[in-house]
């Protein structure tokens, strides 16, 4: 009975006051309150266990629409789950309605940088009205700091 | 003897020279992992211009209502920052993803530095000279045939030095376009683009 209460208090501290929130604002760990699973003795574990794993940048959403002028806008969604943070570089493609790829200053390599387990959207609009494809490609950000 | 030894250091010591010498290598372009450095390169300017058309493009800025592409030209853009900037570095740029898009025109006959193609006035003086004989008067360019262009981009590079502490500077650029109707100086776009560079204080960034 005793062990039973001390593990119901020790579950109680570790899962802290957290109550879930509306999906669409991220807080980060450390800010949030602490949950089960996300809580000053696990976290660290977690950012292990992350790095070990190989978590990283997810893209969970590619969405397309054309302006009022034809220009095909191309928006990307996605996560980082990893408890560190990520930066990548993006570089836009266009393609015309033959597949020939379109020549334009716009494909240049942009980075984004994410925060831990935080969500990322990034949008690239189309050179022209003709463009009817596009390809995005990624590579690792160069650290800043170096 | 003395003069042979004299020759051989002199050649090792000519060897360990060239040897030190780092080899000048072309960039790689498309995927140039070089170091960053505290002055504007090219990079930059293709990193700005870059977020300054697909800005624009997206804006819808140069939608016409009678379904006409607009004339536009390139105003002045200022060069405030403490490094000899040839403007056109951005401006370039810009003005080439613009034509290519089909929204707009570019007119070469006024611009912010005088007409960019000083051709077109060239001809006019030729036409009005007399050589102008010379020259089949049916190629030769007529009066009022030049476009006055509707739309102006106009903007400016600054930047701005930060002391971080002792060893650190902070270096910060700015890129500031707008785009405005000539005809009733009405502002339609305008974006700015920032590029932040930090950074030991003895690299002086001019």
């Amino acid at each position: 009975m005793k062990k039973t209460a001390i593990a119901m208090c020790v579950v109680a501290l570790l899962a802290g006051c957290y109550q879930a929130h509306d999906e669409r604002v991220q807080v980060a760990p450390g800010i949030r309150s602490d949950s089960l699973g996300n809580n000053i003795i696990t976290r660290p574990l977690g950012g292990i266990v992350s790095f070990v794993i190989g978590e990283g940048i997810v893209v969970n959403n590619v969405k397309e629409a054309r302006t009022p002028e034809g220009f095909l806008e191309v928006q990307v969604s996605g996560v980082n789950q990893s408890m560190f943070k990520k930066r990548f570089d993006y570089k836009p493609e266009w393609m015309d309605g033959n597949g020939m790829l379109i020549d334009t200053v716009m494909s240049k390599w942009m980075t984004v940088s994410v925060t831990p387990k935080s969500t990322f959207t990034f949008k690239v609009t189309s050179p022209t009205a003709d463009s009817a494809d596009f390809r995005i490609n990624t590579r690792i950000a160069k650290n800043l700091d170096k | 003897m003395k003069a042979k030894w004299f020759t051989v250091i002199l050649m090792t010591w000519a060897l360990i020279i060239a040897g030190c010498t780092p080899p000048t290598k072309n960039i790689d372009t498309a995927n140039d992992e070089g170091k960053a450095v505290m002055e504007l390169d090219y990079r930059d300017f293709d990193k700005a211009a870059t977020e300054m058309v697909q800005s624009m493009l997206s804006s819808g800025v140069f939608k016409k209502a009678d379904g006409n592409r607009y004339v536009v030209t390139t105003a002045k853009i200022i060069n405030d920052t403490m490094q000899r900037i040839d403007t056109d570095q951005l401006t370039f740029k810009v003005e080439q993803d613009l034509i290519n898009s089909g929204q707009v025109v570019m007119t070469v006959a006024v611009g912010g530095k005088g007409a960019p193609d000083q051709m077109v006035y060239q001809m006019r003086d030729l036409r009005d000279s007399e050589k102008s004989d010379e020259f089949k008067q049916s190629t030769m360019p007529g009066k009022g045939q030049i476009i006055a262009p509707e739309l102006s981009i106009s903007g400016k590079i600054y930047q701005k030095n930060i002391r971080v502490d002792n060893n650190i500077q902070q270096v910060e650029y700015y890129f500031q376009l707008r785009v405005a109707e000539i005809a009733t100086g009405l502002s339609y776009w305008q974006k700015e683009a920032f590029i932040g560079k930090r950074g030991s204080k003895k690299v002086v960034p001019w």
